[in-house]
This record gives C-alpha cells, structure tokens and sequence, in this order.
C-alpha cells in the first residue's frame, strides 16, 4: 500500500481513537475541558492532514514531507499539552 | 455522447456520487486558479470560518446568558462554573474573536499591499470596509456583556464620549446603543446589536461581497511566477478547493481549540460602582491605540472630539482608497507612497497599543505622544524608502519616483 494511504489510515484510527476518549471526560472538571479542546484539535488536525494526503495522492503531484513532518510534530505537542493539562 | 470516467476507486466512487447528488460541481461558482490556492488569499474565507465558530459557541452560551444587569454576571459565572465545558466555551469564544479582529485586520492589509482595490473591485473594498466596522462593532458590543468591573467601567469611558458629540448625532447614536433605559437599557441594545443586528448585518453584506467576488473573480496575481501557465491552471471548486479551505478552517479550528485548552479564561470580578473606582478602565486590545490617542492631554476634556475627527478622516481615507490610488500600478515595488503609508499605519497602530498596554490610566502629556506618533511615523518611512532605493538600485533603475 501506497505511503500516503498507510498514513491515511493511521490517521483516521488517531481520530476514532481522540473521539473515543472524549465521551469518557467528565465535562465538568476544568482539566477535562482542556483534554477535550485538546482531543478536538487532534480530529481537525488529522481530518486537515488526511485531506492534504488525498488532494495530493489525486493530483498525482506526491505529498510534501516537511508538511505531513509538521503535523506530525503537532500531534506530539498536543498529545504533551493534554498529559500536562491532565 | 461522451461519458465520464469510472471512479478509480470506493473513495472516488462516494465523491462523485455525492457530487452527483448535491450538484456540488455544477459550474455555480467559478473554478479558482491554482495561484490562489494559499492561505494569504484565504484570509477573508478564514474570518468567516472565525465567525461560524463564534455563531455556535455564542448560541451554546445564549441558552444560558440572560441580558440583564442583575443576572449578566450571575449568568456568565453560571456558564463558567456549573454549565458542561463552559468555561472551555467561553474561553473559545474570546478567543476567536480577538482571531477574527486580527484576522480582518490581516485580510484589509494583505488586499491593500497587493492592491485588490484596483478597478474593477472598488466596491469590493468599500464594502469590506464597512463589514471590518461591523466586525469592531462584534467585539464592542460583545466586550459588555459579561458585565465585569473591567467591560463595563471602559464601556461606559466610550459612551461617556458620545455626550460630547454634537446634538443630534450624538441622540441618534446614544438611542441606538443605549436606548433610554439606563443601564438595561444599555445592556439590552448591546445583547440585540451583537446577536441579531450585527449578524444580519455582517451576513448580507457577505453575500453581496461573494457575489461581486463571482462576478470579478479572484484578482491577477503581482509576481511573475504567480503568473505562469501552470500557476493559472483553474482547479475544480469541488472537491480540490472545498477540501483546500476545509483543511484551513481545520487548522485554524484545532489553534482555537489549543488556545482555549491551555490558556483558559479567568473571570473578572463584577461590576459594582465601587469596584470600579479601583480599576483603572482600559479597553480590549484591539481599541488600546484610540485609547492612547484620547490620553495624550490635548485631547483631555472636550478636546477629545478633534481626535475623534483625525480618526474619521483617517479612516475616511481608508474607505476611499481605491479612488486616492487610481494609477494601475499594482506591484508594491512601484507604489512607494501607499506601501509607506500602509507600513506606517501597522507601526503606529502597534507601538500605540503596545504603549497603552503599558502605560493604563496614565495621561499621556503631548510632547511624548507628538514624539512617539511623530517619531515612529519618522523611523518608518525611512526604512520603507531606504527599502525601496535599494531593491531599485538592484533592479538597475535610476531612482526612485
């Protein structure tokens, strides 16, 4: 399989997974409201850089690393933010 | 007839069933050309996206938030406390609308500096502008509503002001913010500005401003390499450019979001006449360069009028751009007057924020502020010309015009 649809695929379970754990928060508590602002911007990131892979795998033009390198690194910052805030 | 091409793929095949259904393909907007997908020409799709955001967390918090000055606080503190992720709510909402304020600021800058404004969208800009206003006129009205010491001790330095105007321009402004009520009254005309009059407002004029944007289309790019055969190639809008803007509005989405998450809002203590004795009333940020302006003590008093009227003027100038800058040069390395000017605007505005940030309550004698408005407006221009000299000297002109 294609790299970007194995990226694609290990995206979306990032999503299903961040989704998952926002029902088990308690809405309430203030570090949980942070978690869950956390977890949504995961799914919007992921949805954006699943998006990105799609358009550029349709037009034939390949991905740009530095970019999907960038998501990335956002993931692991926000992923930090939210053990830091729980 | 020709057919069309089978989908390549169960991907492919959703899509272009969902297109067949929705019609989304249907040639109802005009394909965009490949150079304008970039997220500096998608600073106005982003302020919209900002005011979605702001539309669905201000109708979670309205179910809650009742306009009166009794309960404004009482209700707001609600939401914060007791309300699930209300906190978290209001901290989103705050802060897409400062990202919407910077946003639009950042959209009028960008179309002044490559010039958009060129014939024939001229009431494209006129009609921008009045819609930047309304946006102001959003993060006025809203700044009232939680009805804490800091909100309403500055929001009542603003209408103050409005006694001072002229008779009847000053009633018919005074009717149309604060009503006759007193404090209710002001509240209520705020509540009814900032969810219904300004919305409607903002959202007619967008559709008038999507329209002209269909009729002209998006503007000729400055560069040369904007230019090439392959950058003016036309990408479908559905489903290239709907998934271009909607990894935007994502990104932007998951910033807001983080923003809330990490910094969250904390609730200022609420009005009372005495409380607010002991604050010193300071504005949001976006107003810190006006209010700067009126502290410098030749506006002290009546006074303050004169720089009310420097401010319509400038402002007026602001609006009527595309009639100021008639000549059909476009590339900022030709109009040196209005880049210089734009550069200055940014840097006054600023340092006097920056200024007022710095300095809160403080009367501001007219030597310093003649001195720091002067001086930056100076310092500025030189750099901007200095600037302009030196690109030209590399493109071997002989000087500059």
């Amino acid at each position: 399989m294609r790299l970007a649809y194995r990226l694609i695929v290990f995206l979306l379970l990032v999503q299903a997974t961040a989704t998952a754990t926002l029902w088990t928060l308690n809405p309430t508590e203030s570090a949980s409201q942070a978690v869950f602002g956390t977890l949504l911007g995961v799914d919007l990131l992921a949805f954006a850089m699943v998006s990105y892979l799609y358009r550029a795998e349709k037009a034939g033009t390949g991905f740009s690393r530095p970019w999907v390198l960038t998501g990335c690194a956002a993931f692991v910052v926000l992923f930090l933010a939210v053990l830091v805030r729980a | 007839m020709a057919t069309e091409a089978e989908p390549t793929g169960p991907v492919e095949w959703v899509v272009k069933w969902v297109d067949s259904r929705l019609g989304l393909s249907h040639p109802l907007l005009r394909p965009v050309p490949k150079y304008a997908l970039n997220p500096a020409a998608w600073l106005g799709a982003l302020t919209v996206v900002a005011f979605m955001i702001l539309a669905v967390t201000g109708i979670l918090m309205m179910l809650y938030y009742v306009p009166t000055p009794a309960e404004a606080y009482t209700s707001t503190s609600y939401i914060f406390n007791q309300v699930a992720y209300g906190r978290f709510i209001e901290t989103v909402h705050l802060y897409t609308a400062y990202a919407m304020v910077l946003l639009t600021f950042a959209h009028m800058m960008r179309g002044f500096f490559v010039s958009v404004y060129k014939k024939p969208r001229e009431m494209m800009w006129l009609v921008g502008m009045v819609m930047g206003g309304l946006v102001l006129g959003f993060a006025f009205t809203g700044y009232l509503l939680p009805w804490t010491v800091i909100s309403k001790s500055a929001t009542d330095v603003a209408v103050g002001m409005i006694d001072a105007l002229p008779a009847i321009l000053g009633s018919a402004i005074r009717f149309l913010i604060v009503g006759t009520g007193g404090d209710s009254g002001e509240l209520l005309r705020f509540y009814d500005l900032h969810v219904v009059v300004l919305p409607a407002a903002l959202l007619a004029l967008l559709v008038v401003k999507m329209y002209m944007l269909e009729a002209h289309g998006i503007s000729e790019p400055v560069t040369r390499r904007g230019r090439s055969p392959e950058k003016q190639r036309a990408v479908p809008i559905f489903p290239d450019v709907t998934l271009y803007l909607l990894e935007l509005a994502a990104i932007f989405g998951a910033g807001m979001l983080l923003l809330g998450a990490l910094f969250p809002l904390i609730l200022p203590p609420a009005y009372t006449p005495t409380a607010a004795s002991q604050y010193a009333p300071q504005p949001d940020w976006y107003f810190l360069w006006l209010y700067q302006i009126l502290k410098i003590s030749a506006f002290e008093g009546p006074a303050f009028v004169y720089a009310l009227i420097g401010v319509t003027i400038l402002f007026g100038a602001l609006l009527i751009l595309p009639f100021l800058d008639w000549s059909p040069h476009r590339r900022v390395q030709d109009r040196p007057l209005f880049v210089t000017l734009g550069a200055v605007f940014i840097a006054e505005l600023t340092v006097l924020a920056g200024w007022g940030l710095l300095t809160p309550g403080q009367i501001v004698p007219t030597w310093e502020g003649v001195a720091v408005i002067g001086g930056t407006a100076f310092l500025v221009t030189l750099g901007s010309l200095a600037l302009f000299r030196f690109v030209r000297s590399r493109q071997g002109r002989v000087a500059p015009e």
